[in-house]
């Protein structure tokens, strides 16, 4: 059960990650190395809008280094494949702890406790869109407060979401005061305020930073929908855990 | 009936805590080191990651 529990998480997770890592290299990437050409001075805020031909979402232009281009395409291959490993390793963390709570609504409330796109919806609530409310996905160059501040800020309002989440699909709550408790700790982080940048100047253009934020909601919200789809079919409803025969594969060793 | 019925729900739920926590632990291991770790090869190698996932990151 344990090894099956893990294969089926780990498997879900990691085809989500490399799916949404070649969706990423279309959507993403090209937003952030932009982004990056602000962030050291190579192009400035105004005036760019103009002059720059590739626009916020066209493909990133590198400068021109002749003796360097083989050693940064190295590195362009280097920093996309770890951006891969990442991705994976990150969905399979995704996939694990969505999978860990399908098990337990099924254990504790039945097996058709929850579904599918509730369970997207829940982990797409919890790990991207309450903690994005707060401090939105930022771009590099982009001022923003104390790293471990927001980190902590990130992981509360994650937390809040998900336990509410998981609580509220689980038995709908029926009491109003149980209701009440579950929104109050769901909105809590979000009254307490996310940590904030002091007042500047913007270094990134904000249609640029609109875009980026507006993709990287969409991608996850893709990914997590991909993610139970996935979990839905490693992990079957009668309760007998990796029926296909990949998840067999790797479940015996 | 319902004795035997309950018993056995609660055999197959306890041996279901073990690996539900493994699940849960690892998979959180796993979003803390791509996501929070303050090394810094950890941060180069998932930077792109953390910018794309909204991850705070610098």
């Amino acid at each position: 059960m344990t090894r099956s529990l893990l294969s089926g998480g780990v498997i879900a997770g990691a085809i989500t990650g490399l799916a949404v890592a070649f969706l990423q290299f279309f959507l993403i990437q090209p937003l952030i190395i932009e982004a990056e050409r602000y962030e050291t001075g190579e192009l400035v805020l105004m005036g760019v809008a103009q002059d720059d031909p590739s626009g916020s979402s066209g493909d990133p232009v590198l400068p021109a280094h002749d003796a360097d281009d083989a050693d940064e395409e190295v590195g362009i291959v280097v920093r996309n494949g770890l951006t891969v490993l990442t991705l994976v390793l990150t969905w399979s963390g995704f996939g694990l702890v969505a999978g860990a709570a399908l098990a337990t609504h099924r254990a504790l409330w039945g097996p058709h406790s929850i579904s599918a796109p509730a369970l997207a919806l829940s982990g797409f609530a919890a790990f991207a869109l309450s903690p994005s409310l707060g401090l939105p996905p930022e771009l590099p160059g982009m001022l923003a407060a104390d790293l471990s501040d927001r980190q902590m800020w990130w992981v509360m309002s994650a937390a809040a979401t998900a336990t509410v989440a998981g609580l509220f699909l689980a038995s709908g709550v029926k009491s109003w005061p149980g209701r009440l408790a579950g929104l109050a700790l769901m909105v809590a982080p979000h009254l307490l305020g996310a940590p904030q940048p002091p007042a500047s100047v913007p270094v990134i253009p904000p249609d640029l930073a609109a875009l980026y934020s507006a993709r990287v909601l969409g991608l996850s919200l893709i990914g997590w929908l991909a993610l139970a789809s996935l979990l839905f079919r490693l992990m079957p409803e009668d309760g007998r855990e990796q029926p296909t025969a990949v998840a067999e594969a790797v479940d015996t060793r | 009936m319902s004795a035997t019925t309950l018993s056995t729900a609660s055999v197959q739920h306890a041996g279901l805590v073990r690996p539900i926590l493994t699940s849960a632990v690892l998979g959180t291991f796993l979003i803390f080191a791509a996501g929070f770790a303050s090394s810094d090869a950890l941060h180069a190698a998932t930077h792109d990651t953390r910018h794309a996932t909204g991850f705070p990151c610098h």
